[in-house]
């Protein structure tokens, strides 16, 4: 019998130790927060805000083209983009933690949030056409969200911006300093303010086509803004620009030593941009580029030639420009700026000083608001050349690809640049909207994500080349992108609706015009 | 670079067992007992200064250490009942409860490049050291019985039940209770028989298994998916894991960024609080006859297994702020025969024997079921292609059929080449084939004279199509040998003069624009002209667009192999009878001797799952081995 008291106790202990489970803990994952503080989210807000330069978008806007086609080409067989509603959940659930975290209701987050908010529709918008607004990021609740007009959405952005700015002056009277994490501002609420009503301008210029829209009143915002420094406070310098600075360490600049030896003879410069700044005796070209070497070799270019800065086409067949490129007959990136330093030569800029200045010139020019266009048009080539290291006086270095050897200088006078009858600044006619339109494109170059495409597809300045090598039959830049193809089926009858009443079938075609592009 | 980026890997198990048993009375006994599982891994990789992979370009070297440690204990308690009822009947039955108690931990560490070359630790890293963790503990409470009855040798039923309380699942649902039985008659024993057949069975099974939320393999730490990889190249090491797979928790992501400070990112997936377990169920059912005292045997197999409802994510609507949510869904059925044949040909016992073994079986998946409102499913969750197509199955569909890129072609099956004579692709995937072969089969071959023997194993598959990475690749990298030879051969020669010579194969369309329905079907035919394509194009080019679409490197996967020989010697009695040897045999082993395919570059017996692409893989070996087996 002793044996069967051992063996009862020996259950004993076996299910004592089982009956300790708790399940529910069990389930749990403990390896991943449910909660994190609001600054953590913020964090990857910012980080999907962020335009990258040197991306592809960068040769739709034709500034950079891929000669080596195993790595890619700039042909425009767009299909479907990628939305931002997962982060637009995150600028929510931001806002969440904020006031779980002890935010009150208007918090530097939830001001923050509707600048996001804005920020993401109008990246999304522009792209597609309309898209759920009112409906949408509402998990289960609301599985199938319809959709709202691209007014609709645009009239929101605008609510939105006005909000932020409001609660944003509110906080910073208050002297709120509850933001952290921000690692683009510093946590500066006055610069997001700036920001704001900066990002504000550029909705509103982006809406040239619907300026005499009675409900989006386009013209009587920009004034509002411009006139009312105060109330809505707009950048002063470089120094508020909204970017991505690139420490070296844990976030590189995209070229960099590593990549180099990969990428050096694949990528050229573009004719679009790079064929502008040597027409227009741009000194901007010694800093991007390096000359084609050939021109420089076989044709006795000097080095500070403009002559010898030559982009390829976009519409070029791959086929042409890779052998063209083989023989140096295009200009490289400039190899000794953009791929010897891990925090590149230039931050990622997404909003800019520069840009704000010539969508305000661009304002006077059209007359929505009185102003000197002349000023703000310099002030915002200033600003960019700026962007770029270039300042009155500057010896720029010119060096060959291969070994990065200086082979010329060239001294840079910009107010000789400006004073050239194709830069200074023609008026407030047609001849200055180009001219504003044109140097808003060319600093635009690797920075602000797709504006550059937007802001030729709303004034056709500068026209894009076309061709064989940006693909589809016939060569055309397409208008739009196509929705997340998931929506036909998951969201199939409120997709429809929508396309339907967009573009008159549900075809999704690149080729209709999105309504703010509409005249 | 073999010499100095070096891997390690180091793994121990312990297992260990422990049982007792008390005869409580003559029929009835009682048993508890518990066993553990565990391993310990510890994997490292010291990456050369100099030495570079993709995201790894500054060349910096780097020192990592992958651990994992995985333990689990099952303890049962058991109470057997065990009668010989009748000289005819017998019953055995068991009741018990079992615990499982599982817990797993690892962690991976990486430096961020190194600052002295060639020194691996830890605190030489440049960067800050990107080091993360896991841990996951799971208990299975489950409560089963079993009972097999016999009725002399004709007949045998056998039914087991178990009740599981899974700690995977939502509290709510996490209970489950799964059967099985099987019954097995021996025709042969009750009813006369000719002669000629020697045995008569009929045997039939149904059972059903439930679970949930776990995950049979593990990677190292989990950066985004349990079998993630956290670098960006290479391919990962799986361990043997089952345990929990955490997709029902709503948490944050917190992905190292800027600065090396943590971004938050929610869950896209909505988590689901009663989600239920998912269970799969089969039956099968089988004939086994053999004849002439044995001599000859035929075994034929049907099964049908049901797979589902599973634990599915459904995808949603992307404007909801979510892409999927959590729900039971989606089945699958699996069909299929199998049958086996097997003859001693020749059956001499001194003399001269064969025995031959053939085996021939087939099956095939179809989808059944998705969710309530969801007509089709991409074909990406069951053929997980290279590049992620946007292709669809719909209920009724086999789950490896495949879509990719393919090419436009006119109406006699020629290329449709665009203004420049390279192939133009249909934007649409179109369907290539399925993937699963039709049928496998193997064929083993014993032969023995005396003290010699001889086996020959030849097997192989046959139908279905899979993506040959290798030529994909090598064609477009322009290593493909074929690039030196004919017409490719000249026309590679001519690129490298500047000059575009290749004029590949198909029409141009000399008339007409093109039209093409929503599936990507040209529709107008008849309004297109056509002639033989004309443009000289560098050949490279022609080949980055040609092979770069599926359509170009699919390839069959019917192969045939000469998996093994063996050749054995058997020292006679004779010669061992006075030493303390009792039998000693000598055998020459070969492996993977012969294989024969339509295109030698991968070995497609590699790949036995719903693969699209072939990707890349280890060579086989051919192996030859010598055998010593000396019995004492």
């Amino acid at each position: 019998m002793k044996t069967a008291y051992k063996f009862l106790f020996a259950l004993a202990l076996l299910w004592s130790i089982s009956s300790c489970t708790d399940y529910e803990e069990l389930e749990i994952n403990e390896n991943k927060p449910a909660q994190v503080p609001a600054s953590i989210v913020l964090n990857g807000v910012l980080n999907d805000i962020y335009e990258r330069p040197w991306s592809l978008e960068h040769r739709w806007n034709q500034y950079w083209n891929c000669n080596y086609n195993y790595y890619g080409n700039q042909e425009y067989a767009w299909t479907t983009v990628t939305l931002n509603f997962s982060a637009l959940k995150n600028v929510l659930k931001m806002e969440e933690e904020a006031i779980r975290g002890g935010g009150k209701e208007v918090n530097p987050y939830s001001a923050l949030g509707k600048f996001f908010r804005a920020y993401f529709y109008f990246r999304m918008t522009r792209q597609v056409g309309d898209l759920p607004l009112n409906e949408a990021l509402k998990g289960l609740e609301n599985p199938i969200p319809q959709y709202d007009s691209q007014k609709e959405i645009f009239i929101q952005i605008l609510a939105w911006l006005d909000e932020a700015n409001s609660d944003l002056a509110k906080l910073i009277q208050e002297n709120d300093l509850s933001l952290t994490g921000d690692f683009m501002m510093n946590n500066d609420l006055k610069k997001w303010q700036k920001v704001v009503n900066t990002f504000k301008l550029r909705v509103l210029i982006n809406l040239s086509k619907k300026s005499g829209d009675g409900d989006l009143k386009v013209i009587e915002k920009f004034t509002q803004v411009v006139n009312d420094p105060s109330t809505y406070p707009i950048m002063i310098s470089r120094d508020d620009d909204l970017q991505y600075l690139y420490n070296g360490t844990t976030n590189i600049y995209p070229l960099h030593p590593g990549n180099r030896g990969f990428d050096k003879g694949r990528y050229n410069h573009a004719a679009t941009y790079l064929n502008k700044l040597s027409e227009l005796h741009d000194p901007r070209v010694f800093v991007v580029a390096n000359p084609a070497m050939k021109m420089i070799n076989e044709d006795g270019l000097a080095p500070d030639d403009f002559r010898a800065y030559i982009g390829a086409s976009s519409g070029e067949s791959l086929a042409d420009m890779t052998v063209k490129a083989g023989n140096d007959e295009y200009s490289f990136i400039n190899q000794k700026r953009y791929y010897t330093t891990l925090t590149g030569p230039e931050p990622g800029l997404i909003l800019g000083f520069a840009e704000m200045n010539f969508n305000i010139a661009e304002a006077i020019n059209r007359g929505w608001i009185t102003g000197d266009a002349a000023l703000h048009y310099e002030r915002g080539i200033r600003a960019s050349m700026g962007f770029h290291g270039i300042s009155e006086g500057t010896v720029l270095s010119i060096t060959e690809p291969d070994q990065d050897d200086q082979i010329g200088t060239y001294t840079v006078s910009l107010e000789g640049y400006l004073a050239q009858p194709d830069v200074a600044y023609a008026g407030n006619n047609s001849t200055g909207l180009s001219q504003i339109l044109t140097q808003k494109y060319l600093a635009f170059f690797q920075n602000s994500g797709r504006e550059a495409y937007f802001s030729h597809k709303r004034t056709g300045i500068p026209a894009f080349l076309t061709g064989e090598g940006t693909g589809r039959n016939p060569a055309v830049i397409p208008n739009r992108f196509q929705y997340p193809s998931n929506e036909s089926r998951v969201n199939q009858a409120h997709y429809s609706e929508a396309l339907n009443r967009q573009y008159g079938n549900t075809d999704d075609s690149i080729d209709d015009v999105v309504w703010f592009l509409k005249d | 670079m073999a010499n100095e980026w070096l891997r390690g890997h180091n793994k121990t198990d312990i297992y260990g067992f422990f049982s007792l048993k008390w005869q409580l009375a003559n029929d009835l006994e009682l048993m508890a007992r518990t066993q553990i599982n565990t391993y310990d891994i510890f994997r490292s990789e010291k990456f050369p200064y100099s030495g570079t992979t993709y995201g790894r370009e500054q060349a910096k070297g780097d020192y990592r250490e992958d651990k994992r440690n995985l333990f689990e204990n099952n303890t049962d308690v058991l109470l057997t009942y065990n009668k010989q009822v009748s000289s005819s009947f017998n019953i055995l039955a068991s009741a018990g409860s079992q615990i499982r108690t599982f817990d797993y931990n690892s962690s991976y560490t990486s430096t961020d490049y190194l600052n002295v070359p060639g020194l691996y630790t830890f605190n030489n890293s440049l960067n800050p050291i990107q080091a993360s963790n896991f841990s996951a503990p799971l208990s299975v409470y489950g409560v089963y019985g079993f009972a097999d009855i016999g009725y002399r040798d004709f007949l045998n039923l056998s039914l087991t039940g178990r009740w599981d309380k899974n700690s995977t699942l939502p509290l709510a649902n996490n209970a489950y209770f799964y059967p099985s039985a099987s019954l097995s008659a021996v025709l042969s024993e009750v009813v006369k028989m000719p002669l000629s057949i020697s045995l008569f069975k009929l045997r039939a099974s149904y059972a059903k298994v439930g679970g949930g939320l776990t995950s049979t393999f593990i990677g190292p730490v989990p950066a985004t998916s349990l079998t993630g990889n956290p670098l960006g190249y290479g391919s990962t090491y799986q361990s043997p894991y089952d345990g929990p797979s955490y997709q029902n928790s709503a948490v944050y992501s917190t992905p190292l960024l800027y600065n090396n400070l943590p971004a938050g990112y929610y869950t896209d997936a909505i988590t689901n609080p009663n989600l239920e377990p998912e269970f799969s169920s089969s039956i099968e059912g089988g004939v086994e006859v053999s004849f002439f005292r044995n001599r000859l045997g035929f075994d034929v197999t049907y099964f049908n297994s049901l797979d589902g409802p599973k634990i599915y994510q459904l995808p949603l609507s992307e404007t909801s702020g979510y892409t999927t949510a959590l729900v039971n869904g989606i089945e699958t059925r699996r069909t299929g025969w199998e049958v086996t044949l097997n003859g001693k040909v020749f059956d001499k016992p001194t003399g001269f024997r064969w025995d031959v073994t053939a085996n021939w079986s087939t099956f095939q998946e179809v989808l059944e079921e998705i969710y309530p409102g969801v007509e089709s499913l991409p074909a990406s969750r069951f053929n997980p292609s290279y590049n992620g197509y946007n292709s669809y199955l719909k209920v009724g569909d086999r789950v490896d059929k495949y879509f990719a890129y393919a090419f436009y072609k006119d109406e006699q099956g020629n290329l449709i080449n665009d203004a420049t004579g390279k192939p133009m692709r249909n934007p649409i995937p179109q369907f290539l084939g399925n993937l699963n072969p039709d049928w496998s089969w193997a064929f083993i071959n014993k032969f023995a004279y005396k003290n010699f023997n001889m086996t020959v194993q030849v097997d192989g598959r046959v139908g279905g199509y899979i993506v040959d990475y290798v030529q994909r690749q090598t064609f477009r990298g322009g290593r493909h040998i074929e690039t030196t030879q004919g017409d490719m051969g000249e026309a590679r020669y001519q690129d490298y003069q500047g000059v575009r010579s290749y004029i590949g194969p198909g029409v141009q369309i000399t008339g007409g624009n093109m039209e093409t329905d929503p599936t990507g079907k040209i529709t107008n035919y008849d309004e297109l002209t056509f002639a033989p394509n004309s443009t000289p194009e560098f050949l490279q080019d022609w080949i980055s667009r040609y092979y770069r679409d599926e359509e170009a490197n699919l390839i069959s996967r019917t192969y045939t192999k000469l998996r093994e020989v063996t050749i054995g010697y058997t020292l006679p009695n004779k010669l061992l009878e006075r030493t303390f040897i009792n039998k000693a045999t000598f055998s020459l082993v070969g492996r993977n001797l012969l294989y024969w395919a339509e295109r030698k570059d991968i070995d497609i017996d590699q790949f036995g799952g719903y693969e699209g692409y072939s990707l890349l893989q280890s060579p086989t070996l051919r192996r030859y081995g010598f055998n010593i087996n000396i019995t004492f």
